[in-house]
């Protein structure tokens, strides 16, 4: 029999009772990484979103949680689509056009996630293996996976609610699996309505024992896949959440990221990689700051010479390590001041850099005035290294990695 | 009688599902942003991975199993399961890094941490914990049957 059918795959913990239990933490997981890549998103894209300051590790937060969601919830995934599995065979393949468009839902569903799940996890590794746009395909295909999520919740509610009310273990073979088969049989499914049931669900307790002894004959019990799904998730997560939470980071055997580097904090992107050549930076280098008044210049001694404050902030890139550092430098509201623009500007953040993305970055008002925000020469007590953006560098609180420009050669005011 | 369409608040069941269409517009809408070339290459590997679930991984997991139920019971099969769904998501995440195509010369800080020796650590230790976790379940069902036999 090349073709399986649904009756093919004999074990128990393929049943609506595992299905519902880890579809809650995968729903979860889903649903955590959705709302922290829309707030990355936010951060890095909306000009109009008036993405706070505070607290300073604010992205650090959001973007960590994002990156360990995306890696908890793939041992759930698995678990749950292995419970699921025999639906695929089911017989007729389509019965109806409501179950026809049941099955498209859940295709689009499973395709979206696998794909957000794969590419994140590639994108983390740095391996980019397609033509498209990472962030352009990542970004509208987790739309498709969040919205056919919540029509998949929509659509097997019912069978949901049912499935978590009884317990794990109880024989579920008469439970409705889709919506096609809920109008199929209305009297089954009316009967096991937990809401019609007598209280204290004596004959479910009774099926949970006969059930218990029947899958130690059978097969596994349901709640060790469900443990299963859980311990792994759990460890996935721990492989690689030390990237964003140092006391972990021994732990993050799978973290891109080695917590450290010169100066004590890593590097996304070398100098060389960003074309910055020795002549940009060397006795040359000007900083220009333009605004709709004036136009300021100041070179490396000019401005190691103005007021320098020392603060303590993360730096978070949106692969999802991040690290505390300690930042000495010149408050961009102070270079502000000095060409009569007001604290509360609008900026654009122009790098040396001639290769690769991110030559510049628009730096929001509330970040401009914050008086954590600084063009930083020094880090960690030492002059900036050139990898780091020697000789000055954007850093400001709770802002994504990418969007804090090294090398720094101008600031225009645009707003 | 409840009526099972309508069971499971209908009206939470069509909000729901109203969200999910609005927020698959979104995505849809999103995704004509994207030219056409490029729009294939995200079609064809949105149906790459469900092919490759489906019909390679879903295939082989099933085998393998069956192939394990054979040799070992149902007690034996328990531990083994947490140890083998932790060990084969942290070799998905892992297979990426193993060999560290993404690493960028000169940037050690970067993908520099020995990702075959973490992977297989971490395999270890779940292997471990495994074997553990076995014997005492082991040990506590010899005290349960020896308390089960002794008189009152």
């Amino acid at each position: 029999m090349l073709i399986p059918r649904e009756e093919t795959f004999t074990s128990r913990g393929r049943s609506p009772a595992v299905a519902s239990r880890v579809g809650v933490g995968l729903g979860i997981a889903i649903s955590v990484c959705f709302i922290t890549g829309l707030l990355s998103h936010a951060a890095q894209d909306l000009v109009w979103f008036p993405w706070p300051t505070r607290p300073s590790w604010g992205y650090r937060v959001t973007q960590g949680a994002h990156v360990i969601s995306g890696v908890a919830a793939i041992p759930l995934l698995l678990v749950k689509l292995w419970s699921v599995y025999p639906r695929l065979y089911v017989r007729p393949t389509v019965k109806s056009v409501v179950h026809a468009l049941e099955r498209l839902s859940i295709a689009a569903l499973v395709a979206a996630v696998i794909f957000e799940l794969t590419i994140g996890v590639l994108n983390i590794a740095k391996v980019y293996i397609w033509p498209f746009d990472f962030r352009a395909a990542h970004f509208a295909v987790a739309w498709v996976a969040a919205g056919s999520l919540l029509l998949h919740i929509a659509i097997k509610l019912p069978v949901i609610r049912m499935a978590l009310s009884r317990p794990v273990e109880a024989d579920d073979s008469s439970l409705p699996v889709s919506s096609a088969e809920t109008d199929e049989k209305p009297q089954a499914v009316a009967s096991q309505d937990p809401a019609d049931q007598p209280a204290g669900g004596g004959a479910d307790q009774g099926a949970e024992a006969d059930s218990a002894e029947t899958s130690e004959k059978h097969g596994i019990p349901r709640r060790t896949v469900v443990r299963s799904a859980y311990i792994a998730s759990g460890l996935a997560a721990l492989s690689i959440a030390g990237g964003s939470i140092p006391w972990l980071s021994k732990l993050a055997v799978l973290s891109p990221s080695t917590g450290t580097g010169p100066q004590g904090v890593p590097i996304n992107r070398t100098a060389d990689a960003a074309g910055i050549t020795d002549q940009a930076i060397g006795s040359a280098f000007e900083l220009t700051v333009v605004s709709e008044t004036a136009t300021g210049t100041w070179s490396l001694d000019e401005l190691r010479a103005m007021p320098q404050r020392t603060v303590a902030l993360p730096i978070t890139c949106v692969e999802g390590w991040s690290t505390n550092a300690e930042w000495t430098g010149v408050r961009i509201s102070d270079l502000l001041a000095a060409v009569d623009a007001p604290a509360e500007s609008r900026l654009r953040i122009i790098s040396l850099q001639t290769q690769a993305a991110f030559g510049e970055s628009v730096l929001p008002t509330q970040h401009s005035a914050d008086p954590l925000t600084l063009l930083a020469l020094r880090l960690n007590g030492e002059e900036l290294v050139r990898d780091h953006g020697f000789p000055c560098r954007l850093i400001a609180p709770s802002r994504p990695g990418v969007l804090q420009t090294k090398w720094v050669t101008r600031i225009e005011v645009i707003g | 009688m409840t009526s099972p369409v309508t069971s499971g608040a209908p009206a939470a069941r069509l909000a729901i599902g109203v969200g999910g269409l609005v927020l698959v517009g979104v995505g849809l809408f999103n995704l004509l942003g994207i030219d056409f070339v490029n729009l294939l290459w995200v079609g064809f590997w949105l149906a790459a991975g469900l092919f490759l679930h489906d019909f390679v991984l879903s295939p082989a997991i099933a085998v393998s199993s069956k192939l394990v139920a054979r040799r070992w019971s149902v007690t034996g099969r328990r531990v083994p399961l947490v140890a083998l769904v932790s060990i084969a998501s942290l070799t998905l995440i892992a297979l990426p890094l193993l060999g560290k195509p993404g690493a960028q010369a000169g940037n050690p800080t970067l993908l520099g941490r020995n990702y075959l020796v973490g992977w297989a650590a971490a395999c270890l230790l779940v292997l471990l914990g495994a074997a553990l976790a076995e014997v005492a379940g082991r040990v506590r069902a010899r005290r349960g049957s020896r308390l089960s036999t002794t008189p009152r």
